[in-house]
């Protein structure tokens, strides 16, 4: 049975039900001033929202409570008319009577237009009810629906009767849920059954996260939570519940989770390590570079000091005074620049690292990420890989300088020869019985200057054959082809290449290494004879030109009449093991590359005019020798 | 003992061999003229060619013959006596074939060198020689007349004087005159000493030319 309101207008839907429940008195409102509009039992405010309090008020189901109302204005109007009327038929002295019907008329009527404001007062907060920006519900305690509101049926989409279908219409499951949550996502069904069945049993209300099909078909979660309502007596009356649609939260937060476990995986995966600690240098965070290079675990060193582990001993103290000095002045070396320090393995052993570090400002509190990165593997690999390039360098210029042993040979031969010769000379310009001592004098300087001559050769030879440190000092580009072309000459020669060179006297001086440049410009005159080898109708001619390049740069050819390139293995040439003759190691012009290169330079190979091959060479004149 | 005109030229491109050698050859007195190549020697001493050459050869192989050859080329008949550090045996031989009066391995002793030197420049003073005998020859040889020549020749041909007579159509006295003239024009001695000298002239009669 439904009540429909007269006086007023009637809510758009009344959800109450009638048949069922407890049968409530009116609650008392007598004593309470008319501008009070809403009753309350409890000492609460006035306030309408705050002041409806289920769990301490009697107060019924409203459609009961109106209707008595409603009972209570007709039986006290028939009274008060039987009165007249006795009054009139009685016909005398009533007026002490009358004065006595009209204040309990009055009476009556004042409490009637409280009893309406009442009404209103209820009708009003069924109004709220119905349109909070949420769904809103009861629950009997055995766990049946009892109440929804309008929210609750336009989102969901339900009907208030499918919500409210009386038990005997659906079967009643530890499984499953009431009719008003057939919205429940299929998977979570069963997880949320458990939750609501034992939120009833036990009577403590419940709370659950769940994904609830809209009226639209689409799934939200929703945060569903159910509190108890007990009477005066403590007896449990019913839940209430509210559900608030929780989906742009979840997904933000499931965003946030998977940045998170990005971040996470990324931090971990870094081959770096980053170590976070707070401003008393305890550790945070550790991740598996950290593990790595340290050779401590994070669950070793997370929430311990830092200077117990990485820092070697003799910085600490620089460590504590630098995070100090930072909380003061917010400065500090290693701030968001990289510097290079010593870090200690578990092992006691000292690393090179490189270290860089973030401060943030997280909840009031300063918070360090360190960068760190181990060099000492790095440094280890550069070093042998220079070692190996200086090696193979070396290896090189053996083979180079084997190539003209026989001219190196001839070359030393000459100004010793020539020593033997003056020296008996000398002896004879003495032996004389009247000693020629201006001749002896003038032989004895040939002997020292040819001697000094074969010095220098030997000097030169042995420092191509040497290992050395490679060192920049200027150098005249022009006295090292010279000196190069000296010691080639008796093989070039003998192959029958003449030479021809341009020097350029405005050649500048450019800073470089003496031996591996002199490596370079040997490899290339080498080159350029032995592709001229097998070259019998035209002059086997080798041209040697250097010029200024680009204001203080320089530029260094040599042009041969040999076999020459083609395009397409100008390109080549430079790669290692590629060689077009029996002979080639295929490392001469590779290593040329690496040598200019090294020097900041350009290497190019391009086929000659009209034959031959030209190959030249470019240094920058870096200005930061001395 | 060496003659003191006699001079002495060294052809080398490395100037402390120049000056070592020049020094050598002053301590025994030889003149030493320093080049730096065979051209820079070839345009010096067209005038006054060298006594000996000491040429240091600087390649093994026939290619360190160039010089030699280059030599042969202007003409140059003055003895060379190579020096070199690195001989091989078909160097040498090939040397020793185009002329070359030494053949000096580095390192030798200075006297090796000096010995060879004034071997060269014997054989200089003798060639010079024989050149200037035979140049004064052909110019008494250009003086005889046609007839004197002829006679001159198939007197060395060994034809006795009415042979001659009887071949040419004139009498043997006529003959004999032409001859005692031709005898006297020449400075010779006798007939066979005309002959001999018929013989270092190479004559030969027109008869002969024409077998």
């Amino acid at each position: 049975m439904r009540v429909t309101g007269k006086a007023t207008k009637p809510p758009r839907r009344q959800n109450w039900p009638s048949g069922h429940g407890h049968n409530q008195e009116i609650p008392a409102v007598s004593g309470r001033s008319r501008q009070q509009r809403v009753p309350s039992a409890g000492d609460k405010t006035a306030e309408p929202f705050r002041s409806f309090d289920w769990a301490s008020t009697e107060l019924g189901p409203a459609s009961r409570w109106s209707q008595s109302v409603r009972t209570a204005v007709a039986i006290c109007g028939s009274i008060a008319s039987a009165q007249q009327e006795a009054l009139i038929a009685a016909g005398r002295s009533q007026r002490r009577r009358k004065a006595e019907l009209i204040r309990q008329n009055n009476a009556l009527r004042s409490q009637v237009a409280r009893h309406d404001a009442t009404l209103e007062a209820v009708r009003l907060q069924l109004e709220i009810l119905n349109n909070v920006p949420s769904m809103v519900w009861t629950n009997t305690p055995d766990g049946r629906c009892e109440f929804v509101n309008r929210v609750y049926l336009e989102t969901t989409g339900l009907s208030a009767d499918h919500c409210m279908a009386p038990p005997e219409t659906w079967k009643k499951s530890p499984l499953d849920l009431p009719p008003h949550l057939s919205g429940v996502h299929p998977d979570h069904r069963e997880r949320a059954a458990k939750t609501f069945w034992d939120g009833v049993e036990s009577g403590r209300g419940w709370a659950y996260e769940v994904p609830i099909r809209h009226a639209d078909g689409s799934y939200h979660w929703h945060l569903r939570r159910t509190v108890p309502l007990h009477d005066s007596r403590g007896n449990l009356v019913r839940f209430v519940g509210t559900s608030v649609d929780i989906q742009d939260l979840k997904v933000a937060q499931e965003r946030l989770e998977s940045a998170e476990e990005r971040a996470r995986l990324i931090i971990d995966h870094a081959l770096d390590a980053i170590i976070v600690i707070d401003t008393d240098s305890i550790i945070s965070g550790w991740n598996e570079g950290a593990e790595e290079i340290f050779g401590w675990s994070r669950s070793q060193v997370v929430g311990k000091r830092l200077t117990d582990f990485i820092i070697p001993r003799e910085y600490r103290k620089a460590h504590k005074a630098g995070l100090k000095r930072f909380l003061t002045t917010g400065e500090g070396p290693a701030l968001n620049k990289r510097i290079e320090i010593t870090g200690q393995h578990r092992d006691g052993r000292k690393l090179q690292i490189e270290l860089s570090i973030a401060a943030m400002r997280l909840e009031n509190r300063w918070t360090f990420s360190a960068f760190i990165r181990d060099l000492t593997e790095s440094r280890r690999i550069a070093e042998a890989l220079r070692e190996t390039r200086e090696e193979l360098a070396w290896m090189s210029r053996l083979t180079a300088m084997e190539q003209i042993s026989a001219s190196i040979a001839h070359e030393i031969k000459q100004p010793l020869s020539a020593i033997v010769t003056n020296t008996e000379t000398c002896l004879h310009w003495l032996s004389r019985p009247m000693p020629d001592l201006e001749k002896a004098r003038v032989t004895a300087h040939r002997i020292g200057r040819d001697a000094n001559r074969a010095i220098d050769v030997i000097g030169r030879i042995r420092s191509l054959m040497k290992r050395t440190v490679p060192e920049r000092t200027p150098l005249d580009m022009n006295a090292l082809i010279s000196e190069v072309l000296e010691l080639t000459e008796w093989e070039l020669r003998k192959q029958r290449v003449s030479v021809e060179t341009e020097l350029s006297p405005l050649l500048p001086m450019i800073p470089g290494d003496r031996i591996q440049l002199q490596q370079v410009v040997l490899n290339l005159v080498l080159n350029g004879m032995e592709a001229m080898t097998s070259v019998e109708d035209r002059p086997r001619l080798l041209s040697v030109k250097s010029q200024p390049y680009k204001g203080r740069d320089i530029q260094v050819s040599f042009q041969d009449s040999g076999v020459g390139i083609d395009s397409a293995s100008a390109d080549r040439v430079f790669e290692a093991f590629f060689t077009t003759k029996p002979n080639g190691t295929g490392m001469g012009l590779p290593i040329c590359r690496a040598i200019v290169e090294a020097h900041g330079g350009h290497i190019l190979a391009k086929p000659g005019v009209p034959h031959g091959a030209v190959f030249q060479f470019s240094l920058p004149n870096g200005g930061d020798v001395p | 003992m060496i003659d003191e005109r006699a001079v002495v030229a060294v052809i080398d491109d490395d100037q402390s061999i120049r000056e070592a050698l020049q020094g050598m050859f002053e301590t025994v007195a030889l003149k030493a003229e320093l080049y730096g190549s065979v051209e820079e020697y070839l345009r010096a001493s067209k005038s006054r060619p060298a006594n000996c050459i000491v040429l240091d050869v600087r390649l093994p192989g026939p290619s360190g013959l160039d010089f030699q050859e280059q030599l042969a080329d202007a003409n140059s008949q003055t003895p060379i006596v190579f020096i070199t550090a690195h001989a091989d045996i078909p160097m040498s031989v090939r040397a020793i074939k185009a002329g070359a009066i030494g053949f000096l391995t580095k390192p030798f002793r200075d006297q090796e060198l000096l010995d060879a030197v004034r071997n060269g420049i014997e054989h200089d003073r003798a060639r010079r020689a024989k050149v200037e005998a035979l140049t004064a020859l052909q110019a008494r040889f250009a003086s005889l007349t046609p007839r004197e020549r002829e006679i001159m020749a198939l007197l060395a041909e060994g034809r006795m004087t009415k042979q001659i007579a009887g071949q040419i159509g004139i009498s043997a006295m006529t003959v004999r005159v032409h001859r005692n003239q031709a005898i006297s024009k020449m400075g010779a001695r006798s007939i066979a000493d005309l002959v001999r000298m018929a013989d270092k002239l190479d004559l030969q009669s027109s008869k002969g030319q024409s077998d």
